[in-house]
């Protein structure tokens, strides 16, 4: 299969080093405490945030800072095969893990002793890079509940094909047994909070895909920021009209 | 306060300024000597009452902050069960704002009042369903933070009468009684003046 | 611009699932030319100086790869649409495809118009994947249009499909199909015609509406309709697949033209040096029935019993003037003689696109006037002339004596003689005849009969009984009287003029020594049908003398008197050419033709009878057999004859006398008497690069295996004066007449897939050495 054009044109027509269209909703559930809807393409990723609350379990409990606490799943009607897909699974139990060590390294967990915070994260619709993109949704979701955060982290993943360096692969690509790259990134500290990669890539080659994905969640980024900053701006303005009124 | 200059919004990670102009208030955090924002909302400038003192910057959400109550704060708390030795609470604000899940806490007998603490008879000072204020004292046990009301402000604040279950007024700071039925009972009540004074 | 593909699919295991992906559509992507202001100067692939731009769609690219791939299509917009089909269709055409495009000489673009915000087109609803396909590239078309400035470089569409050019023309484009653009555009590159793949039959379709007057493949445009029609009920892709015959009507149907004289049955002559014409006898129409083109012979073979269907007189064409060249891979200039005014001829070019092109000539508009013969198209074939491709049997070379004497190697497999049973009584029908001693008919009678035959005898022991004055029994004396009637009989017809005839290949003359009376096959009248005779006639009046065919008698009385003094050989070489007019001697049971079919000129008499013995129960089978292993040996003749000579020249080349037997426009069939050889020779000079492709054997095997080049360049020019039967060179250094002497060089050539075959070569007469020349 072609993955790259010679013309340099993906699959789906984006080049190389495009990626897919980012939509972000916040708030979209009224019962939770914060929540986001976070749009790859067709990857469509719902977070919910609920917390900080009091530790449930109190084995669980930790004295110093707050328990992140993650459950990733995938809806069925997620792909396009419909199938029953419960959150236990290994690949669900691993996905919630992985969101949940780059969601306790954002999150200013200090400022919130004995206290937990639960982020719940569906695929509503998946199109490759759901772990970035349930990363990216998480994030908002926290940063949409006024959880203190480090940074505004974002997921973003990279791969290799026909030679070339891609970013934001989708399924098809995804599918295609290149070496797949994920990473999570605080753009403003310059820390990776995540890094995780399929297969295996010369050093050297890593370092371009490694510093495209970086690139990438820098843009994504900019991106939630953006959106954030857009609806905190609608709310007050909600706001001020009602003490107006 | 009443002084602080409304700014443009700010999100996660935005840095602020650096800790030689400003100090780090609340929505901040600093790192490398830049205070940065922790939270989405709008950046909102104190200056300080000294002038000597650099102004304090907070970053405040639009709506509440996740809070969680921590030593020092003042909470206000609904008090589930009495025993013998503790007068066991639910934590609903922490200050003025209210806490979107409850908290337990528990008013030790040596934390009722600051004297006599060894002849407070904790039945006499609360009854469940009283509106208490109180001080976070510290994180307490796995179960529930420790408070007091061991200070002339702190105490309960509002009370049903046992019998006829209207609110009570207080009458002295160990008494309150019933409007209605003139019945008095007995509680440790919170000297609210100084509080309106202040 | 975001867009949604959604579609429905079925997984590996069964179940259907929806499939949805995404589209990015952009505005970045450039049209590649500079012509275009608002294109990225990176993306300049597109010649500025170009003359046009042209737009494939996916037929084109999928068939008409070696045009596309030859290194004069430059300018080229490959638009995404075309590669994604040609990549699901044919990887190794894709891969063609993307070759060309990444190869800078050829100014290939690769256009995403399926990712241009502008140019991406979704289908409508119930719109084929096909249409949808043909709409999206003439979208491009018209945005390529609108942003290249078209006085200066216009962008043509370059379809086949005839339904999107009307599309595509309706909408203000230009579009071609491939053909009309190389014969519109490309009068620079002529070899680019050569290279148009005959596949697609809507090109000659085109031609028709556009030229006009062409009428040459009329029933071939008319056959890749059907196809057409056909693909279209299908509703595939495969619709654009076209049928590059006519099938073949059912037997039923051709026995039902025939009697509604909608059809007419003969059988096919294929030409001697044309593979793709040939006639039919008709005794209907008057004349033989040209059957010009491989569209119109529509897969009959020489020999076959074919059904033809009459062409409209409009459409009639003359036989083709010129000798079939070979395409090969041949450089640019080698197809000079591509004349390209004769637009009927040019039909020939998508008919024979593999091995053979009839070389378009100037010739045919000059003769459209009077040259033009009844022309048909074959309908259908009613018997397969199966034994004449298998030669049943097998030809072993043995070793050849220095003489080059062959021997003849023909084993036939089959050996079936009817069986003459004797002493049995059979049920037969007979005519008696009562004659007296000089052979007068007294009286005819004809009976059923009951037979038993006396004896079974082969010509030998009917000779040698006859022979031997010994054997007085009853049966050699009837024998005896038999024979003298026979001689009386022949005697009386060779006064009515039977003819000597020769023919080069297998000696054949009627001699009344060596014919007994049992000998009865090939006895046979006839009145000619003067058109066979033309060839000759025109010759003969060309060289001066005349020949009468009016009567078979005038005809042996005229060719006696052609004489010339200064070439002995000249008589028998009219001889040979006045057999090749003759239709072989067939046998046949009457009943099985109509009268008027049973004419053979060589022989004389008023009514064909074949006597024959009661052994010939099953007439037809008989004749049958007899004209199949007559044929056989023919074949089989030639076969050995045309390996031996392979043999005999494969390693001298000799120079040696002959004579023209025919001019065409670009060379001449001469022939070589000395070692019986017959061939074309053609008279431009070779290229010396070009020896690969091989002049036609001789030896009248009229297979046309091979043939020679083209007539290289265009200073050397030949006409061709038809009436005068010469051909002189433009500048008048050269000229050839018929029976005109020569001289060639014979030499074996190895040609493709190591066929050999021999090359006839003009040389100058002074090379020749005396004790070669003939006469």
């Amino acid at each position: 299969m072609e993955f790259v054009s010679p013309e340099g044109l993906r699959l789906d027509g984006r080049r190389p080093r495009e990626l897919r269209r980012i939509n972000c909703q916040l708030d979209v559930l009224s019962n939770a405490d914060g929540s986001a809807i976070f749009e790859m393409g067709n990857t469509k990723v719902l977070a919910a945030v609920f917390g900080p609350h009091a530790v449930t379990r109190r084995s669980e409990l930790r004295e110093e800072g707050a328990l992140v606490v993650c459950e990733y799943s995938m809806a069925a009607f997620s792909t396009g095969e419909r199938r029953r897909r419960g959150k236990g699974d290994r690949r669900s139990t691993e996905l919630s893990m992985v969101i949940r060590n780059t969601l306790e390294q954002a999150v200013i967990t200090e400022l919130l002793p004995r206290s937990q915070i639960d982020v719940y994260v569906q695929v509503l619709q998946a199109d490759g890079g759901t772990r970035c993109a349930a990363i990216n949704a998480a994030v908002l979701a926290l940063a949409a509940a006024g959880v203190p955060l480090r940074d505004l982290v974002a997921g973003c993943a990279a791969g290799y094909l026909d030679g070339t360096a891609l970013l934001d692969l989708n399924y098809t690509e995804d599918s295609g047994g290149g070496p797949d790259l994920c990473v999570a990134l605080a753009p403003r500290l310059d820390s990776l909070y995540l890094v995780q990669m399929d297969n295996r890539l010369p050093v050297d080659t890593f370092q371009a895909v490694m510093e495209l994905a970086r690139e990438g969640c820098r843009t994504i980024s900019g991106v939630m920021r953006a959106a954030l900053l857009e609806h905190t701006q609608r709310l007050a303005v909600a706001r001020g009209i009602t003490a107006a009124v | 306060m009443s002084a602080a200059t409304e700014e443009c919004g700010v999100c996660v990670g935005d840095r602020l300024g650096t800790t030689d102009t400003y100090a780090a208030g609340e929505g901040v955090f600093v790192r490398d000597g830049f205070v940065i924002a922790s939270v989405v909302g709008f950046q909102r400038l104190e200056p300080s009452a000294d002038p000597g003192e650099k102004p304090t910057i907070h970053v405040a959400s639009g709506d509440t902050r996740p809070l969680v109550p921590k030593p020092g704060d003042i909470v206000t708390v609904k008090i589930s069960r009495v025993a013998q030795t503790a007068a066991h609470a639910l934590i609903m604000c922490v200050g003025r704002q209210a806490l979107g899940t409850e908290f337990k806490g528990v008013i030790r007998q040596q934390d009722v009042r600051s004297t006599e603490i060894d002849r407070v008879v904790i039945y006499d000072c609360f009854r469940p369903g009283d509106i208490v204020r109180a001080e976070v004292v510290s994180l307490g046990d796995a179960r529930s933070y420790y408070l007091s009301t061991a200070k002339n402000e702190l105490g309960v604040v509002y009370a049903r009468s046992a019998t006829a279950g209207t609110a009570m007024v207080p009458t002295s700071w160990v008494t309150m009684q019933c409007p209605e039925t003139q019945a008095v009972e007995k509680r440790k009540v919170a000297k609210l003046e100084s509080l309106v004074a202040a | 611009m975001h867009l949604n593909n959604s579609f429905i699919k079925k997984t590996k295991k069964g179940k259907v699932v929806k499939v949805v992906k995404e589209r990015y559509l952009r505005d970045d992507i450039w049209s590649g030319s500079p012509l275009d202001p608002e294109a990225d100067p990176s993306s300049h692939k597109l010649s500025a100086a170009a003359p046009h731009y042209l737009l494939i769609d996916t037929n084109v690219a999928l068939h008409q790869l070696d045009f596309l791939e030859h290194s004069a299509v430059t300018d080229v917009i490959v638009c995404t649409t075309v590669l994604e089909e040609v990549q699901h269709k044919n990887l190794s055409a894709y891969q063609r495809l993307r070759a060309a495009c990444a190869n800078p000489a050829k100014r290939f673009y690769v256009f995403a118009n399926e990712h241009h915000r502008d140019t991406h087109v979704t289908a409508h609803e119930g719109e084929s994947p096909n249409d949808r396909n043909d709409r999206a590239l003439r979208v491009a078309t018209k945005w390529y249009c609108d942003r290249i400035p078209q006085d200066k470089c216009p962008v043509i569409l370059l379809t086949n499909d005839v339904a999107n050019r009307a599309a595509a023309v309706a909408e203000g484009l230009v579009a071609l199909g491939v053909m009309a653009y190389c014969r519109a555009h490309r009068q620079d590159a002529k070899e680019l015609q050569d290279l148009v793949a005959a596949a697609t039959g809507d090109d000659d379709n085109d031609a028709h509406r556009g030229g006009g007057g062409g009428g040459a493949g009329g029933s071939g445009g008319a056959a890749a309709d059907d196809g057409d029609a056909d693909g279209q009920g299908g509703g595939g892709r495969a619709a654009k697949r076209k049928k590059l015959y006519s099938e073949h009507l059912p037997y039923s149907e051709l026995q039902a033209g025939i009697k509604a004289n909608k059809f007419y049955q003969g059988t096919l002559r294929v030409s001697r040096f044309n593979p793709f014409e040939g006639w039919v006898a008709s005794e209907h129409v008057g004349e033989d029935i040209l059957i010009s083109g491989r569209v119109d012979m529509n897969r009959a073979l020489d020999g076959d019993v074919v059904a033809v269907e009459l062409l409209p007189e409009a459409q009639w064409r003359a036989p083709n003037a010129k000798l079939p060249t070979a395409v090969g891979k041949a450089p640019a200039g080698e197809g000079g003689e591509a004349g390209g005014e004769g637009e009927g001829e040019e039909e020939e070019h998508q008919e024979v696109p593999e091995v053979f092109q009839v070389a378009p000539g100037e010739h045919f508009n000059d003769s459209a006037g009077n040259g033009k013969r009844p022309t048909g198209r074959v309908v259908g074939v009613i018997k397969r002339n199966w034994r004449t491709r298998g030669y049943c049997g097998s030809l072993k070379p043995q070793k050849v004596r220095s003489g080059g004497a062959a021997n003849v190697l023909f084993v036939p497999v089959e050996r079936r003689y009817p069986m003459i049973r004797c002493e049995v009584e059979r049920l037969a029908f007979s005519v008696l005849w009562e004659v007296d001693e000089q052979a007068n008919i007294l009286n005819t009678h004809f009976t059923k009969s009951v037979i038993k035959s006396r004896a079974s005898l082969t010509y030998q022991e009917a000779q040698s009984r006859i022979d031997d004055p010994s054997m007085t029994d009853e049966l050699t004396v009837s024998l005896r009287t038999m024979n003298q009637l026979a001689k009386i009989m022949r005697a009386r017809r060779a006064a009515a003029g039977a003819l000597q005839l020769a023919s080069p290949e297998v000696k054949f003359k009627i001699d009344t020594e060596t014919h007994n009376p049992l000998d009865v096959g090939m006895y046979q009248t006839g009145v000619a049908i003067e058109t066979r005779f033309e060839p000759i006639l025109k010759a003969a009046a060309a060289a001066g003398f005349a020949l009468d065919v009016a009567s078979s008698k005038a005809l042996a009385a005229s060719l006696d008197g052609a004489v010339r003094g200064d070439d002995p050989y000249f008589n028998k070489l009219v001889r040979i050419m006045t057999t090749r007019c003759m239709t072989q001697a067939q046998y046949f049971g009457s009943g099985d033709c109509a009268p008027s079919e049973y004419h053979h000129y060589g022989l004389a008499a008023p009514l064909y009878t074949h006597f024959t013995s009661p052994i010939r129960e099953a007439l037809h089978n008989c004749s049958d057999n007899l004209n199949k292993r007559h044929r056989n040996a023919q074949m089989a003749g030639r076969g050995s004859v045309e390996l031996h000579t392979l043999i005999f020249f494969k390693d001298r080349t000799t120079v040696a006398d002959a004579r023209v037997t025919k001019v065409k426009a670009n060379g001449l069939v001469v022939f070589v008497p000395k070692y019986g050889i017959e061939g074309p020779v053609y008279l431009a000079p070779k290229d010396k690069n070009n020896a690969a492709s091989s002049g036609a054997a001789g030896s009248g095997s009229g297979s046309g295996g091979g043939s020679g080049s083209g007539s290289g360049s265009g200073s050397r020019q030949f006409l061709l004066d038809e009436e005068a039967q010469t051909v002189t060179a433009a500048d008048g250094s050269v000229r050839y007449a018929v029976f005109d002497k020569c001289a060639v060089r014979i030499a074996v050539e190895e040609g493709v897939a190591h066929r050999r075959s021999l090359v006839l070569t003009l040389v100058d007469r002074s090379e020749l050495p005396d004790s070669e020349r003939v006469g």
